[in-house]
Order: structure tokens, then C-alpha cells, then sequence
């Protein structure tokens, strides 16, 4: 089995979760003693088929001029916020512009984003964006999948994460395509598959009450 | 043509007649029989042939003082050897010399080639001076090993011959094409570089300075099984159709394709695994063929990987490094090994393989620094007479040092007297005066640090940062202090208990622009900053007891303590008194409070920079070492932050910087430590930019790992990343008061050099690059341009 490197990049507010949910996801681990994430880190995840590279950059957007060397070549972007705050919300349009801006892809429409409402271990009454609120948001914007998660609890981490990997996958191979050169264009038309539409998947059904809520808790 | 008949005979040859024609000389080769450098004997290393039906090569070493004996005539022939440019075998100018014999009392030996096992080759280090070549013979002997002292040898310091101004034995050896007579950066390799005409030279993979002369098959099998040649990977992927076709791996991550240089990489030895599972013919057509090719490339890695380390594993002396072992290498140790690693190396291909080359490199360093602490540990058992060699050998760099013949420095560094309240008491008159001068007292805080213990940090903190003025009376002191309050106070009223001012206007909030590049014209946000800060001050250093929120038990479930873990997530600040939008964080308390308003009263201070992430970072050991003191808090901040950005503040620059320098280490040391090299840099004893010198010198202790292992930006990034609090502080800093030293050295040597040639403008023209005249050489090898960025590297104190 070959291998893909992905590079996923998590945007997002100050303090949505972005490093937790990199970390829960490659190292099955959450601290509550994250710090906030200056310029960009990243991790890599190895994974059977592919190694993915996971660039959590920082929520304040002065750092962001940074950005333009992190985001090239992404091949999928993570829109985090938390859904206690609506604010965190309402700025995931900016982040998703950001990330187009600076990223530049071949095809922005079809770029592929997943959208991630952090936090959903915090008691019900604090919450500020509804799931419904959210849902809307991402079918206005070409269907993005939606997940509702955990860091913390390690809920729907896994199953959101699989789900960039396979559109991050679909994008690299496409990617791929558009990378050689133009004298192979009359082969190319006639070899190439015909690939299916990037979103016909809907995301899984998000599931609060996940049999993966065992508390990880706090590793210090 | 010089004729001598042979007087001695060797033992080892018997042919009376036979005449020895000199092909090979080398003045100022050593022999060194103690270890007092009086005891050295300089002499000629030649090779010399023995002429017959089937030549017969010999290496030899002669005593000067043996051809002194010989007279004058004999003396020259070894002298026009050495000068000749050329080395033709079939010059008719041939040289025939007496051959001594092996005297025990002279050193002197003379022996074929083909009785020589191999070449033990040591280029020189700053540790040693001088390169050497030890000489082990197949009977199992060992010859007194050469030291090469090219500083007085002829042929390095004839004139027409300059040497390299860049040592190359990185790339050692140099192919044999490239070689122009002394062209090699230093004796040895210009001898091995000869020796290569005459005999079969393998260099042993296992033991880079172990040369083996004309090696067996099984000694060719043992040594050249290269695993990790840097490039048989993406030669492989060159060599194929694979490199174009559909690969998995993302063009920009491809390798470069080699095939396109035309000649081959002269230093690859071509020999490891991997380049050895190619068949001549590889130019596979197929991508699937490639891939076949690639997979079992991989299998013999497999196979001769496991060998490998298994064999060193398995000795005592890896037993205690075991444990820090990557999880794909500590496999290794285990019985089924054999397994784990095939299915480590199979299941991945080449991503695997890319990502072993950081589980290497860092392998690599743990074993380095076992190494290092176990030999600090027994340097500390010896007398205390030898510690001082043993910090001087804290600074081995060999780059800087190549390029010029000046002393090493040594530092001056004693962490283990930090100044204490006594001494510093003693530093003060009756009035509070000083009766030291503020560099003194600057060189002391660098030398030594401040004792952990008491108060004392509090005091001498406000000092080395500027908030007191050093030349004044206590009373003139606190007079100034009271002015410092004041505004501290003023300034923070400006936003505490006036909400209005998040609601402003012209401070409301805005949602992320794309005007990121040119931040310094985007609206101010003081809500915006006001619940980063929050947020950041909530998640920093949180395992100091002052940053500590009452712990919550875990086991008590949310529904029977609602308020409790409400509360918990309320502010009850002055800071954000309108929690709505902080969203889910952790629990706050008074003195992450209090922190915070520091920091916001700082964007009221200083109101073009604003809050940048980081800042948290900078300050909380502050106010730890302050006791929560707020005003000296942030007055002491306020001077952090003008050394940490400078007059003017362009966040720009600093957000460019690595985060290493960005929050000056913060984060790559325990607290503790972070306490002890903040002081140092903060004296700006030798240098404003300190902070550079030690990311140099934690770099440099990483050198070799970094050069030999990584390669893309990703792996070099994430090998930094895994530093954090590895590294050891104290040798660090010594390290970086070397490399200050060594370049503040090196740039005077520049300038002196410079200034003694500006009288003589005939030889600038000479010096200018492209500038042959007639192919004459340069008489001095061109000094390098200073940038103005260097120079101010020089400057300190502020």
C-alpha cells in the first residue's frame, strides 16, 4: 500500500479546541493545560493507508501572515468552533475566506472543509448554537460536513477525522490530475474517471450520546 | 633523474636491487611516541614504488632526522615530490630514493599496500589540532599513527597552493577527479586521495573513519551495508517511471529527480541496500515494475536492518538506552523482532521511511546525550583541577573555526555560585548606591545568576530589566517607583470598571480580516484582545501554585453540583465582566485575574502592538517571581517587552521569528530553568540578541542529527518541536558564550585583516572574485563581507 501525505490545516477562534482535538486524534490524549498555540504546530498521524499531517495554527489572526507558507498545498481544511460561543461561530465564515485567500486552491467551490462544534461535554444550558443553527450554516456553504465533538471526552473525534481523511484524499488525487503536465491533456480526458460528486456523502449522523464518552480526563 | 642505490634493506623485502622510485611525499607528518608535544618527530609520509614486473607500493614514514642524515640531496628529492602539481606515474622525472628500514628506535616503517588492513582517519577537529591517519596492518599490528600538521607542511603553505577556505570534510573524501594536488582540505585526505590510485579504498559504512584497503568480499558485505544512504530512495523514484506517473506521494513532495544533474553525485558511494537493489538496467517502464523494485528494496533493508540492530541492541551498553527507544527500533530488541520490524517497514513504503528518518535522528541524540552525561558524570568524579578543561571543551565548533586559525574561547560561565543576598548586599552603600558599576554587576547576573533563594529574584529582577535606575539613592529610587505606580494605576483605569470602552466604536469588535499582512492598519479591537487574554492567561503555566484553581473532583457527577461547576466557568472578574462570548475554558481565579489585567493594561500602554499570543507566556513567570506583584509585574514586562520588539514595534518581525525566540524559550525549559536564562538574557551583557546565540548553539548540538537524517522542512520543524525540555541549560549557555566569543572574534580578526591590506590596492583587484589575472592565484584567500545585521549581532547593553 502506497502512502498519501494529507495535509489538513485546523482553523479556527482563540481557544475553540484546535490543538485538544489534534491531540486527541493523534495521540488519544487531552490536557486541559494546552497552551495557546503561537504561529503554527503541527503533528503527523499515521494511519494504514496514509500519513496525515495535521497544521493547528493559532487563533489570533495577526499570525496569520504566517499562514500563506502553512496553508500551500492543504488538502483539506478543519473550521473548529465552540459551541458555547456564539462568537466562535460567527466567524467561521471569515476563517473559511481566510483559508481560500490564502491558500489559494485550484477550485475554491469544491474545496473541502469539515466543520467541527467543539466542546459538547459542557452542560446543555451553556450552549449557544444550536446543532440545527450550525447544519444550516454548512448545507449554504456547499454541504460541508458538520460533527459535533468532544476533545476532552474523545467524542466524534475519530469519526470526523476519517471523514477529512477521505475528502482529503479525494482532493489530493484530483490534485494529482490537474498537476501534470498540459501535454498529456488528450489522454488525460479520456483515462480519467468519472469522479463523484465530492459531497454526496452526508456526514455520519452525529451521535451526543456516543459510546466513546469515557472521560480520557486530565493527563497532568 | 636522481639515482640512489638502496643502502638498508627493509626487513620485510629482501631484493637487494630493487629500486624505489618516490611517487608520494608529504612534509610535517608526525609521529607522536608521548603524549608531550615535545616528544613529536616530524617526518615525510611517502609512498614509494618498488619497481618490478608487478610494481610492489609501499607507504612509508621517515623521520626527518634519518634524512638529514642522508644529506641535503636526498632531503630535496622528498621536497620536489612534495611540490610536484602533477602526479603522473609515468614521469620521466623519476625520483629514486633509499628505503629505510624499520627501526624501532626512529620510528620509521615501510610497508606494501597489500599488507595494509586499514586506515583509521581522523580529519581535524578543534578538539585535535591536527588530522591523523592510524595505520593497522593484516598481522594485526598497528604503526604509529601520522598526525598531519599542515600548518608547516610545504605543499599546504606554498603560495601557488592556497588552501579552501571552506574545510570540506563533510564531503570527505573527494573524488578522485577533483583532485588537483593539495586541493584536499588537510594532509590526510590529499594522502588517501593518492592512496586511492594504488589500492582498492573502502570507507566502512559502519565506521565513517575507517578506510579498509583492498577489502575482502565479507569485509565489503560488512562495511558497506549503507541503510540509510540519504539518496537511494529518491534515486530509486528518479530512476522510474514512478517519479511521473500517479504517485501518492504529492508532487511538491516528490523528490527532485537526479537524473537530470549529468554526472553523478560524486560523493554517493552508491553502496547501501537500497542502490544495490538496482539493476543496472533499472530504467523500469512500468510504475508497477518501480513499485515491485521499490518493495523489495525494502525487504533487504528489512533483512539487513534487523541484522544490524539487533547486533547493537543487544549489547550491555545499549541496555539503558532501550527504554527511550522510538517503539519501531525498540521492537528491534524483542525475540520476534524479525516481525515487528518487517511489518513496520512493509506495511508504510516510503512514507514509513521518510517518517524513520526522525525516529532515527532522534534516536540518534539520545543515544548522543547518554553519551555526554555519562561522560560529564565521570568528568565530575576527577579532581576539580580538570573541570576547567572540561568546560573548555564545552565549545566545539568547527564551523566557525574552520575559517580561521584563532583560539578557541572559553566561557566564563559559574552557575553553580549564583550571587546570593550577602554579595549583593555588599554591592550597595548605606544609601542604596551602588558602589559596583552596572556592567559589573550585568557580568556578575550572567556569570552566575541569582540564587533561588529568598526574595532575592524580586530584587535584582527590576534592576537587570531597568525599572530601578541603577545610579541612585534608595530614596531617589522609590521616589521614581512612586511615579511608576501612579501610572501603572492610571493606565489601568483607563479600562477597569469603564465596560463603555468595549463597547466603543472605534474599539468594537471586527471579525478577521484578510488584511493580516499589513496588521498594524486594522481597527483596534479591545474586545477582541480583552477575551484572547483571557483566554491565554487561563491556559498558561497553570501548574504554578498561584495559577492553580481549587481542584474539582472528577468523581462528583455534573447533575448533583451544577453551581459548583457553573461557577467554576463565571467570571467574577474585572476584566470581562460579560462572560457571553468566552465560551467553554477552563476555570479562572484571582491571580490568572489579576495576570490578565496586567496584560490589558499593557494594550492601554502600549497601544500600537497590542496583545500578541505569547505575551502570557512572557509574563507569568514575572508575576510568579513577583509575587504577584502588580505593579512591578508589569513595569518589569513593559521592559521585557521593549528588548523583545524594540523602540518601534513592527509585530511583524517578531511573529517571523521562530517561537523559540519569540517567548525566548519559554516553553523548551522547566519553569525553573526558564527563570535562569531569562536573567542571563536580559543582562545584555554580550550581546542584545543573546537569545540567538543560544537557539545557534542548541542547533549546533543538533547538528549532525539534523544534516545526516532530515530533510524536508516538516521533519526538521517537528525534530525542534520534540526538543522541548531536553535540553540542558547550563552546557547550552556556555555553548552560546563560545559561539558569541568565537564570532565576536572572528569579526575583529576580519576587520584587522582587512585594515592591514587597504594600503596595498594592488591586491584587491586580486581578491575580487572572477578576477583570475592570468591565472595567477590569489595570494589571500578573500575576507568575507560583513553584513551591517551581523555587526549589530555585536551590540550590548542598552
Amino acid at each position: 500500500m502506497g502512502r498519501v501525505l494529507l495535509k489538513v490545516i485546523i482553523l479556527g477562534d482563540s481557544g475553540v479546541g484546535k490543538t485538544s482535538l489534534m491531540n486527541q486524534y493523534v495521540n488519544k490524549r487531552f490536557s486541559n493545560q494546552y497552551k495557546a498555540t503561537i504561529g503554527a504546530d503541527f503533528l503527523t498521524k499515521e494511519v494504514m493507508v496514509d500519513d496525515r499531517l495535521l497544521w493547528d495554527t493559532a487563533g489570533q489572526e495577526r499570525f496569520q501572515s504566517l499562514g500563506v507558507a502553512f496553508y500551500r498545498g492543504a488538502d483539506c481544511c478543519v473550521l473548529v468552533y465552540d459551541v458555547n460561543s456564539a462568537k466562535s461561530f460567527e466567524t467561521l465564515d471569515s476563517w473559511r475566506d481566510e483559508f481560500l485567500i490564502q491558500a489559494s486552491p485550484h477550485d475554491p467551490e469544491n474545496f473541502p472543509f469539515v466543520v467541527l462544534g467543539n466542546k459538547i461535554d459542557v452542560e446543555e444550558n451553556k450552549r449557544q448554537v444550536t446543532q440545527k443553527r450550525a447544519m444550516t450554516w454548512c448545507q449554504s456553504k456547499g454541504n460541508i460536513p458538520y460533527f459535533e465533538t468532544s476533545a476532552k471526552e474523545a467524542i466524534n473525534v475519530e469519526q470526523a477525522f476519517q471523514t477529512v481523511a477521505k475528502n482529503a484524499l479525494q482532493q489530493e488525487a484530483e490534485e494529482q490530475l490537474l498537476d501534470i503536465p498540459p501535454m498529456l491533456d488528450v489522454n488525460l480526458t479520456s483515462n480519467r474517471p468519472s469522479l463523484p460528486s465530492r459531497y454526496v456523502d452526508y456526514p455520519d449522523p452525529i451521535q451526543l450520546d456516543s459510546e466513546n464518552s469515557q472521560s480520557y480526563g486530565c493527563n497532568c | 633523474m636522481v639515482e640512489i642505490k638502496r643502502s638498508d634493506i627493509p626487513a620485510s623485502t629482501s631484493r637487494d636491487d630493487d629500486r624505489y622510485r618516490l611517487v608520494y611525499s608529504k612534509s610535517k607528518v608526525y609521529v607522536n611516541p608521548t603524549a608531550y608535544a615535545r616528544d613529536n618527530i616530524p617526518g615525510f609520509v611517502a609512498l614509494v614504488k618498488l619497481e618490478a614486473t608487478n610494481p610492489i607500493y609501499l607507504l612509508a614514514w621517515i623521520p626527518e632526522t634519518l634524512l638529514n642524515e642522508k644529506g641535503t640531496s636526498e632531503w630535496d628529492k622528498f621536497v620536489k615530490i612534495e611540490e610536484k602539481a602533477t602526479w603522473d606515474d609515468e614521469d620521466d622525472d623519476v625520483v629514486l630514493i633509499d628505503l629505510p628500514t624499520q627501526r624501532p628506535e626512529s620510528y620509521a616503517f615501510s610497508v606494501p599496500l597489500t599488507s595494509i588492513y586499514s586506515l583509521l582517519v581522523q580529519p581535524p577537529t578543534l578538539s585535535s589540532w591536527y588530522g591523523s591517519i592510524g595505520i593497522n596492518l593484516i598481522n594485526g599490528d598497528t604503526l604509529p599513527t601520522l598526525h598531519f600538521h599542515d600548518d608547516e607542511s610545504r605543499s599546504f603553505t606554498l603560495p601557488t597552493l592556497p588552501r579552501p577556505l571552506v574545510d570540506n570534510t563533510s564531503t570527505y573524501p573527494p573524488p578522485p577527479t577533483h583532485v588537483a594536488k593539495s586541493g584536499n582540505s588537510w594532509g590526510g585526505e590529499d594522502l588517501l586521495s593518492r592512496l586511492r590510485s594504488y589500492a582498492h579504498i573502502m570507507r566502512s559504512t559502519l565506521q565513517p573513519s575507517l578506510f579498509l584497503i583492498d577489502p575482502s568480499r565479507a569485509d565489503i558485505e560488512a562495511h558497506s551495508t549503507q541503510i540509510f544512504a540519504d539518496d537511494a530512495v529518491d534515486d530509486i523514484l528518479a530512476q522510474s517511471s514512478f517519479a511521473n506517473s500517479h504517485s501518492p506521494v504529492p508532487a511538491h513532495r516528490r523528490p527532485r529527480p537526479i537524473s537530470t544533474s549529468p554526472l553523478p553525485n560524486p560523493y554517493s558511494h552508491r553502496s547501501s541496500v537500497l542502490h544495490r537493489s538496482l539493476s543496472p538496467t533499472s530504467n523500469i517502464q512500468s510504475s508497477s515494475q518501480a513499485r515491485m523494485a521499490l518493495l523489495q528494496s525494502f525487504s533487504n533493508i528489512t533483512r539487513a536492518t534487523r541484522h544490524a540492530a539487533q547486533n547493537i541492541l543487544s549489547h550491555p551498553l545499549a541496555k539503558p538506552i532501550v527504554p527511550h527507544l522510538p517503539d519501531p527500533v525498540r521492537s528491534l530488541v524483542n525475540a520476534n523482532g524479525e516481525w515487528e520490524w518487517g511489518s513496520w517497514v512493509e506495511k508504510g513504503g516510503v512514507g514509513e521511511f521518510e517518517s524513520a528518518r526522525v525516529y532515527l535522528a532522534r534516536w540518534a541524540r539520545i543515544v548522543a546525550e547518554e553519551g555526554e552525561r555519562s561522560r560529564r558524570r565521570e568528568a565530575q568524579t576527577l579532581p576539580s583541577s580538570s573541570l576547567e578543561e572540561e568546560s573548555s571543551t564545552l565549545g566545539i565548533f568547527e564551523l566557525l573555526h574552520s575559517t580561521s586559525n584563532l583560539p578557541t574561547p572559553k566561557t566564563s560561565r559559574d552557575p553553580s555560585h549564583p550571587i546570593d543576598e550577602q554579595l549583593w548586599a555588599k554591592w550597595f552603600a548605606e544609601d542604596g548606591r551602588p558602589t559596583v558599576r552596572i556592567e559589573e554587576m550585568k557580568r556578575e547576573v550572567f556569570r552566575r545568576g541569582v540564587s533561588t533563594e529568598g526574595k532575592l529574584r524580586q530584587i535584582v529582577w527590576p534592576f537587570i530589566l531597568g525599572v530601578y535606575e541603577w545610579d541612585a539613592t534608595r530614596f531617589e529610587r522609590e521616589q521614581k517607583w512612586d511615579q511608576k505606580r501612579k501610572l501603572y494605576h492610571e493606565l489601568k483605569d483607563q479600562w477597569c470598571g469603564v465596560p463603555e470602552v468595549f463597547d466603543r466604536p472605534d474599539v468594537i469588535e471586527v471579525r478577521p480580516t484578510f488584511v493580516s499582512r499589513f496588521q498594524h492598519i486594522l481597527t483596534k479591537k479591545v474586545a477582541q484582545e480583552r477575551h484572547r487574554i483571557d483566554v491565554d492567561c487561563r491556559r498558561t503555566d497553570r501548574t504554578q501554585p498561584l495559577f492553580v484553581t481549587p481542584p474539582t473532583n472528577a468523581s462528583i457527577s455534573k447533575s448533583t453540583q451544577p453551581n459548583d461547576e457553573k461557577s467554576n466557568y463565571q467570571r467574577y472578574s474585572t476584566i470581562s465582566p460579560n462572560m457571553s462570548d468566552i465560551g467553554a475554558q477552563s476555570p479562572t481565579n484571582e491571580h490568572i485575574d489579576r495576570h490578565a489585567s496586567i496584560l490589558l493594561t499593557y494594550n492601554f500602554y502600549e497601544k500600537d502592538l497590542g496583545y500578541v499570543q505569547g505575551m502570557s507566556d512572557l509574563c507569568a513567570p514575572i508575576y510568579v517571581v513577583m509575587e504577584a506583584n502588580e505593579e512591578l509585574t508589569f513595569w518589569c514586562f513593559v521592559e521585557v517587552m521593549h528588548r523583545m520588539v524594540g523602540p518601534s514595534p513592527l509585530p511583524e518581525h517578531g511573529i517571523k521569528l521562530n517561537n523559540w525566540v519569540l517567548i525566548a524559550f519559554k516553553r523548551e525549559f522547566p519553569f525553573n530553568e526558564v527563570l535562569r536564562l531569562w536573567e542571563v538574557l536580559w543582562t545584555d551583557y554580550y550581546s542584545n540578541d543573546f537569545v540567538l546565540f543560544v537557539a545557534l548553539a542548541v542547533l549546533e548540538s543538533h547538528r549532525d542529527m539534523i544534516l545526516r537524517y532530515l530533510v524536508e522542512f516538516d521533519e526538521i520543524l517537528k525534530y525542534c518541536n520534540e526538543l522541548s525540555m531536553t535540553i540542558e541549560l547550563d552546557t547550552t549557555l556556555a555553548q552560546a558564550e563560545v559561539l558569541f566569543l568565537s564570532f565576536a572574534q572572528f569579526v575583529a580578526d576580519v576587520d584587522r585583516r582587512k585594515a592591514e591590506e587597504l594600503p596595498t590596492p594592488s591586491t584587491s583587484g586580486i581578491r575580487r572574485r572572477g578576477t583570475s589575472e592570468g591565472g595567477t592565484p590569489p595570494t589571500t584567500i578573500s575576507l568575507p563581507t560583513l553584513s551591517e545585521n551581523l555587526r549589530e549581532l555585536l551590540n550590548a547593553g542598552r
